[in-house]
């Protein structure tokens, strides 16, 4: 016998797919998403921890070599291998090492190190929010119109009381009003 | 002499098509590699091959913190003064844990020329809007997207400044558009 699907049958069949099967990529962009809305007020993708300690005697030479900015790195601490070094601005030395930075500044006698590690799956979250390639350019096509036939799926689920005829209407208009309402004023 | 036979083009089209196909290829192998320039020594050349591909070496001094597609490379020699922008156009982004390793980028080599037309367009834009910076010209380092109107207005300033001193009333500012990045030093991942 063949079943006949009424227009809100495949509604729920879509919407309940829909949402199994994008599930992870909802995770992924709502976390990130978090993340990097707040990026004003943290590093969304790295742990950053800065330390300032006193200029100890190598970082004072001029100019400083590759031996004195090794000597820096050993006498702050850091025992991670030497890369790079370089003058940003006069008086100011960065010296770069596996996995940060420390930048001797002279006058003020200082020395500040940087230590930069990615936060494990943050770090990959965002660089998915961002579009690392191609690849993920048709996944995230994918899940966008998913997510435009959820949305319009959503609004036919139930009938009565909840559906969109009423309870369910007036908070689909709220949703409406509300970012027109702060795109008016804030934008 | 023999009449033409439409059945020798059976031959002779594939042998042609062979022909094309290995000249192609030869042709293609003995295309000129693009010229390969230290930080430095891009910043000297005085003859730079605008909108022509180069390869650029340095290490990353910096990385755009909001976005990543902007990156400052310095010369490997850390004596040396100057850093060249490299724009991510059709390469992956930068990583901020790039930053100190030693990169080889392939691309394009851009120039803006700043002259008093480039600078009243900016001003003019700068006090008609929000818009305080050439988020695409003339990025820097440090990030000035935010920066309120008075210091852009400072800035094009001290840029307009800056240009009056040259022979010709200009500034030039340069970066390379990259096609393809990748790290020469070892111990990380693109």
């Amino acid at each position: 016998m063949i079943r006949k699907w009424h227009w809100r049958g495949i509604f729920r069949v879509l919407h309940r797919d829909l949402g199994y099967l994008f599930f992870g990529a909802t995770v992924i962009y709502a976390v990130s998403g978090i993340a990097i809305n707040h990026r004003n007020h943290w590093n969304p993708s790295y742990s950053i921890r800065r330390e300032e300690l006193p200029l100890p005697p190598a970082g004072t030479n001029q100019p400083l070599t590759r031996a004195d900015a090794t000597n820096v790195l050993g006498q702050v601490g850091v025992r991670e291998a030497y890369q790079n070094h370089y003058s940003p601005e006069p008086g100011q030395v960065r010296i770069f090492f596996q996995g940060g930075n420390a930048t001797v500044n002279r006058s003020a006698g200082t020395v500040v190190v940087e230590s930069i590690q990615r936060r494990p799956l943050l770090h990959t979250f965002n660089k998915l929010h961002y579009n690392p390639g191609l690849w993920w350019t048709w996944f995230a096509d994918a899940y966008s119109v998913a997510l435009l036939l959820l949305a319009v799926t959503g609004l036919f689920l139930l009938r009565g009381h909840h559906g969109i005829t009423r309870r369910g209407g007036l908070l689909t208009a709220i949703g409406i009003l509300l970012p027109a309402v702060l795109v008016y004023f804030y934008l | 002499m023999k009449p033409f036979n439409a059945r020798s083009l059976r031959f002779v089209l594939p042998a042609a098509l062979a022909l094309v196909l290995v000249l192609g290829a030869r042709a293609e192998s003995v295309l000129p590699s693009p010229p390969t320039f230290a930080v430095a020594a891009l910043l000297q050349e005085t003859n730079k091959p605008w909108n022509q591909p180069v390869v650029l070496e340095g290490f990353v001094a910096a990385v755009c913190p909001r976005s990543g597609k902007k990156a400052w490379l310095h010369d490997t020699n850390s004596e040396a003064a100057g850093t060249v922008r490299v724009e991510a156009g059709t390469s992956p982004v930068f990583e901020k844990d790039l930053i100190g390793k030693t990169v080889r980028v392939t691309g394009i080599l851009r120039e803006l020329r700043m002259d008093a037309a480039y600078f009243d367009s900016w001003e003019s834009r700068v006090k008609g809007s929000n818009t305080t910076i050439e988020k695409k010209d003339n990025c820097t380092e440090k990030c000035e997207e935010n920066q309120s109107v008075e210091a852009a207005l400072k800035r094009i300033t001290a840029l307009r400044a800056q240009a009056a001193k040259t022979a010709n009333g200009c500034l030039s500012a340069f970066w390379v558009d990259s096609e393809h990045w990748e790290i020469v030093t070892a111990g990380a991942r693109q």
